[in-house]
């Protein structure tokens, strides 16, 4: 695969990211898109390529999301990282395979961003785990699964 | 899972770009990058997000012409209280007070990703907005503007932790800080443990500090909290604006400031 498409995908997650997905947010809490898509191609990537991809990205959604310039890039690196490596000698996923590795990326991501947001805040790390974190990965992979399920497995099987 | 060294080398000059990066974030030139990015996001934002207020158009259209006769009955009461007040004023010899310009804003992109809380909205400041601008909207205190582009500025609410406001309680008059609880709650610090204060009492902010205008509705007392050991009460506050439907707010500048 390409890296242009993985990367207009990503930009449009950005967009979408910031002017429609608090329609869908729970109790305050959004599913992250651009993680979303990232984990997604991380695994079809060599890792620099996905470490490179999840960097831009993140300086991305910080320009458009008003959050601290770094803390996406810092987040969304470590998560794309972790993924990258883990899956490496991977040939084929399944749903497991690929819930087990949303699930991964996105508890990274939540708790690196909220973690370093939180930093001396009254909420302390497990209340900021508790609160952000764990709800927000927990959403991440449900939306990551049904995206998953809407398209034809064999588009994604083989990596 | 076997890495590389080039991989590991990868990974740590990202993670070291991104650290200097959240490192220099109030750096002027970061500062220059993030306000043009911003204005230049702006104009895509906003078009996006006037796909979504289609639908809910006429809707809004009706609830605003019913907000509109309230408003226009409130309104009549208000300038029979602003002329007492005038009369009242020259005769105690106060100075008049400093106004605010407002300047409407349409909200045209939204963040909640985690515990960071910002809106983007469609005026910057070529508008006339400026960094530290308190937002507003029928409700309350919104936010206050962090970052100024040319048509677009960032909003920091009023649940973001970089969020602090000098309140008052509008019944009692005592002062307190309010701050973000770490949840869907604003915390009031600062109140005396012997201050009174019940359930169901309005915080407004006191205009202390000289940013927000005094008087503006911040939220509801839900829950107090009393600490034998402590000299000051826990005061959690429920904030009076529904960040989740913010459409469109509206910014306040001093007449005659330049910051």
């Amino acid at each position: 695969m390409q890296i242009l498409p993985i990367a207009l995908a990503l930009i449009g997650a950005a967009i979408l990211q910031v002017t429609f997905v608090d329609l869908i947010s729970v109790f305050s809490i959004e599913p992250n898109l651009p993680l979303i898509v990232l984990l997604f191609f991380v695994p079809r990537r060599p890792i620099i390529e996905g470490l490179g991809l999840a960097f831009l990205s993140g300086l991305l959604l910080d320009l458009l999301a008003g959050s601290p310039l770094g803390l996406s890039s810092l987040s969304l690196s470590v998560a794309a990282f972790l993924v990258g490596a883990v899956s490496r000698d991977w040939v084929e996923v399944d749903y497991q395979k690929m819930a087990r590795l949303f699930l991964l990326g996105s508890l990274a991501f939540e708790v690196i961003f909220n973690g370093v947001y939180l930093l001396g805040s009254e909420l302390g790390p497990v209340g900021g785990f508790l609160r952000y974190a764990l709800p927000g990965a927990v959403y991440d992979v449900g939306i990551g699964m049904l995206i998953l399920a809407a398209l034809p497995r064999e588009w994604w099987r083989k990596i | 899972m076997s890495v590389t060294v080039r991989e590991w080398a990868a990974f740590g000059l990202a993670l070291f770009l991104s650290l200097v990066l959240l490192a220099s974030n109030e750096h002027r030139q970061v500062q220059f990058i993030r306000a043009t990015a911003l204005s230049g996001a702006a104009t895509l934002n906003a078009a996006l997000t006037s796909l979504r207020s289609i639908p809910a158009s006429k809707k809004t259209i009706r609830r605003l012409s019913a907000e509109n006769a309230r408003l226009l009955l409130e309104n009549a009461r208000y300038r029979e209280a602003a002329l007492e007040n005038r009369r009242l004023r020259q005769l105690l010899g106060f100075r008049r007070r400093s106004k605010y310009e407002v300047i409407p804003a349409q909200v045209i992109a939204k963040s909640l990703e985690g515990a960071v809380r910002t809106i983007t909205v469609d005026v910057g400041a070529l508008d006339g907005v400026r960094k530290d601008d308190p937002v507003v909207n029928a409700s309350g205190l919104v936010g206050r503007v962090y970052l100024v582009g040319k048509h677009s500025a960032t909003v920091h609410l009023l649940l973001d932790r970089n969020f602090k406001v000098a309140a008052l309680i509008e019944r009692t008059r005592v002062n307190g800080i309010l701050s973000w609880s770490g949840g869907e709650y604003c915390l009031l610090e600062d109140v005396p443990a012997r201050a009174d204060v019940g359930i169901g009492d309005v915080i407004v902010t006191s205009g202390l500090g000289g940013i927000y205008p005094k008087g503006i509705r911040l939220g509801l007392v839900v829950e107090i909290s009393e600490d034998v050991t402590s000299i000051f009460k826990t005061i959690f506050v429920r904030p009076a604006v529904d960040f989740s439907r913010l459409e469109e707010v509206a910014i306040l500048r001093r007449q005659g400031s330049e910051r």
